[in-house]
């Protein structure tokens, strides 16, 4: 499969850490990605956005907990057993690296894309919004769609995701 | 009153009693008349006649005076006045005798005052005679005399006699009117005697028409009741000779079917001891189907405690396989963060990677046999469900059938206790057919002596039938009925005698021998007998 894209795809061939948010699987470079916890006790902080859930105690370092399904305007589900938090380190723009907690339905695995995996974005009709994607990975028949996780953090804005479906990764 | 309520006798006495009466009233009537027939005659003959004959005798004996006295008018010498005086005297005595007898009968007032003239004026004239004959013994002329006669005695000799002229009269008056009121008498006695004999015998004869016509209806009501009466009594003798030869053939018929019912009855006694038998078969069998439900039933509850128990430890080896699931995902987060931290180390990682990977999938291994023994545990928990249930369903069709045991085992009894009772009855029945044969034995004598009786009333019937001939005769009536249907009918009452005479001896006896089969209490002693 070769890229036919006219912009080059910003997704590097590496590993990735794949996601569920509800029946789409998504993707995060494995370099961000600090660790993953299991779902616990979040303190919520006022005034804050409706994604923002709160804050958590990590082994004594306190993070911000976003729920992804919010930010990416979702329907809300309770939280389950599989609910897990991915911790991400982000470059902040003092340079500083801080942590934040990504609350995600499920975790599926650490995958290693090949660059002829991994195709880039499509084009929306020049949608700004499309700068947090890092481009789209096709394996095992299904596509992920791969995060840029530093934008999606910084952008103070709400985003909204464009619907993928199988019908379009067929093209 | 009620004529026809009176007996034979009292009408007859009544009547004549009437016609006693009748005839009573009328001798009572006659005498009475009679009587009266006998005062008027009686006036007659002893007062009238007599009176008149002494007056007459009397007016003779003064004729013959006057007479006497113109002889001795005419005498000459004093003898023969003398004598004439003397015959004169002795006519005197005579007639005053007879006036005598007159006085003795007087009847009434004015006879008397007449009587007491005839006496004054005889005496009137005798005097004067004795007068005249005193101026003849004196001597006196005959001119003198004459003259004496001629006006001192002839008018006193004419008042005598019209004095006794009138008592004459008088007596002659009143006999002529006793003879008259004799003959009225007779006369309407006659009539009277005539009208009431004739209303008497007018009367008589109807009451004895009425008597006898009434007696007469009676007896013919009587004797055609009574020629009815034999002419029924002579049928009814025939029905009952029919009727008893019926009834032989009824109590041979009733022999056999007694015999018949003995047979079926002995087969009826063998049926239901094996009823009996059988239902106390049906009892145990009941008992034990009982017994085996309950066992039964005990077996469910223990089978229900298990699958109880297979519930429960189902739910905690779910538990368990949870808490494998459990593990496994966070194995497979270790794994997940071994990943990334081996990816972190770069190439120095590479190998931690592999392990890490090998880790991961072990544990994605073991949540999907945890998945599939979840699936199993909860298969195996919802068959087990559906068994408790199919338990529960059993153990009520357990129920149910140790009740329908029990009601089949108490019915069972009760057919047991109804077989016995069937038995006791049969047995009753048994000698009720015993008493029966008995009954129909004295039937077949019975109607033998009927017959007999039945031709001894035709005979009877027979009889009376000719005295109510006879009666009849007598009453004036031929009977209504035939003296041919007599004989017809002694003729028709004869075969029922002879056909049960030769029959039932023939018959019993062997109905008797036959009924020993059936099982009888009594059945020792009709056999002695």
């Amino acid at each position: 499969m070769t890229s036919t894209s006219s912009t080059p795809s910003l997704a590097k061939a590496g590993r990735y850490l794949t996601f569920n948010l509800g029946s789409e699987s998504y993707g995060l470079p494995v370099l961000n990605v600090r660790e993953i916890i299991r779902l616990c006790p979040i303190t919520p902080v006022p005034r804050m956005p409706e994604h923002i859930k709160g804050v958590i105690n990590l082994r004594g370092s306190v993070i911000a907990v976003v729920d992804l399904r919010a930010k990416f305007q979702l329907a809300a589900v309770p939280y389950g057993e599989r609910t897990c938090i991915i911790v991400v380190q982000i470059s902040g723009p003092s340079g500083g690296r801080t942590f934040m907690g990504a609350i995600v339905d499920t975790v599926e695995e650490v995958v290693h894309l090949n660059e002829a995996d991994i195709e880039a974005t499509p084009d929306f009709g020049g949608s700004p919004d499309m700068q947090f994607i890092l481009g789209l990975a096709t394996l095992r028949g299904g596509v992920k769609t791969l995060l840029d996780i530093e934008k999606i953090f910084l952008e103070d804005e709400t985003l909204a995701l464009p619907e993928f479906t199988k019908a379009d990764s067929a093209t | 009153m009620n004529l026809n309520n009176w007996t034979i006798s009292r009408r007859i006495i009544s009547g004549f009693i009437f016609l006693l009466m009748i005839l009573l009233a009328l001798g009572i009537f006659c005498l009475w008349r009679v009587d009266g027939l006998r005062n008027n005659i009686e006036g007659l003959v002893d007062n009238t006649l007599p009176c008149v004959l002494v007056l007459g005798q009397c007016d003779a004996l003064r004729g013959d005076v006057m007479i006497q006295m113109s002889s001795y008018l005419s005498a000459t010498d004093a003898e023969t006045r003398e004598a004439i005086g003397k015959q004169i005297e002795a006519l005197r005595v005579k007639i005053e005798e007879n006036l005598s007898k007159y006085a003795t009968l007087l009847t009434d007032e004015h006879e008397r005052q007449l009587f007491e003239e005839i006496k004054r004026t005889h005496a009137e004239f005798v005097t004067t005679r004795r007068q005249l004959m005193e101026l003849g013994r004196q001597g006196k002329s005959a001119e003198d005399i004459n003259s004496f006669y001629v006006t001192n005695l002839f008018p006193r000799f004419e008042v005598a006699e019209k004095a006794l002229k009138e008592a004459i009269d008088y007596n002659n008056k009143l006999g002529v009117e006793s003879g008259n009121v004799g003959k009225a008498n007779v006369r309407t006695s006659m009539r009277l005697i005539i009208f009431t004999l004739t209303i008497a015998i007018f009367i008589t004869a109807l009451l004895a028409l009425v008597i006898v016509s009434s007696i007469k209806k009676s007896l013919e009501r009587i004797t055609a009741s009574l020629d009815q009466d034999s002419f029924t009594t002579a049928s009814a003798s025939q029905q009952v000779a029919n009727a008893s030869q019926g009834l032989s053939s009824g109590a041979s018929e009733q022999a056999s079917s007694v015999e018949e019912t003995s047979a079926s009855l002995e087969e009826m006694s063998s049926m239901i001891q094996a009823t009996a038998e059988n239902a106390q078969k049906a009892k145990s069998l009941a008992a034990e189907a009982r017994a085996v439900a309950e066992n039964g039933s005990r077996t469910m509850i223990e089978m229900f405690e298990a699958m109880a128990e297979i519930d429960s430890t189902s739910a905690q080896v779910a538990k368990i396989v949870k808490n494998i699931d459990e593990i496994a995902f966070q194995t497979n987060i270790l794994a997940l963060n071994a990943a990334v931290e081996a990816a972190r180390a770069g190439e120095a990682g590479a190998g931690f990677a592999v392990v890490a990977d090998e880790v991961r999938s072990l544990a994605q291994r073991s949540a999907a046999a945890a998945k599939e023994t979840a699936d199993k545990i909860e298969a195996a928990i919802a068959s087990s469900r559906k068994g408790s249930q199919c338990t529960a369903r059993v153990g009520e069709s357990l129920t149910q059938i140790t009740e329908k045991v029990a009601v089949t085992d108490s019915l069972v009894g009760e057919i047991a206790t109804a077989a016995r009772e069937q038995a006791q009855g049969l047995e009753q029945i048994n000698q009720a057919i015993g008493q029966m044969d008995k009954v129909s034995q004295s039937n077949a004598s019975n109607a033998e002596e009927i017959a007999s009786a039945a031709e001894q009333m035709d005979e009877r019937a027979k009889m009376m039938k000719e005295q109510v001939f006879k009666l009849r005769q007598l009453v004036g009536r031929q009977s209504a009925f035939g003296t041919e249907e007599l004989s017809h009918r002694v003729i028709v009452g004869d075969p029922p005698r002879t056909s049960g005479r030769n029959r039932h001896p023939a018959t019993f006896p062997r109905i008797g021998s036959q009924l020993t089969v059936i099982p009888m209490p009594d059945d020792q002693n009709s056999k002695d007998a």
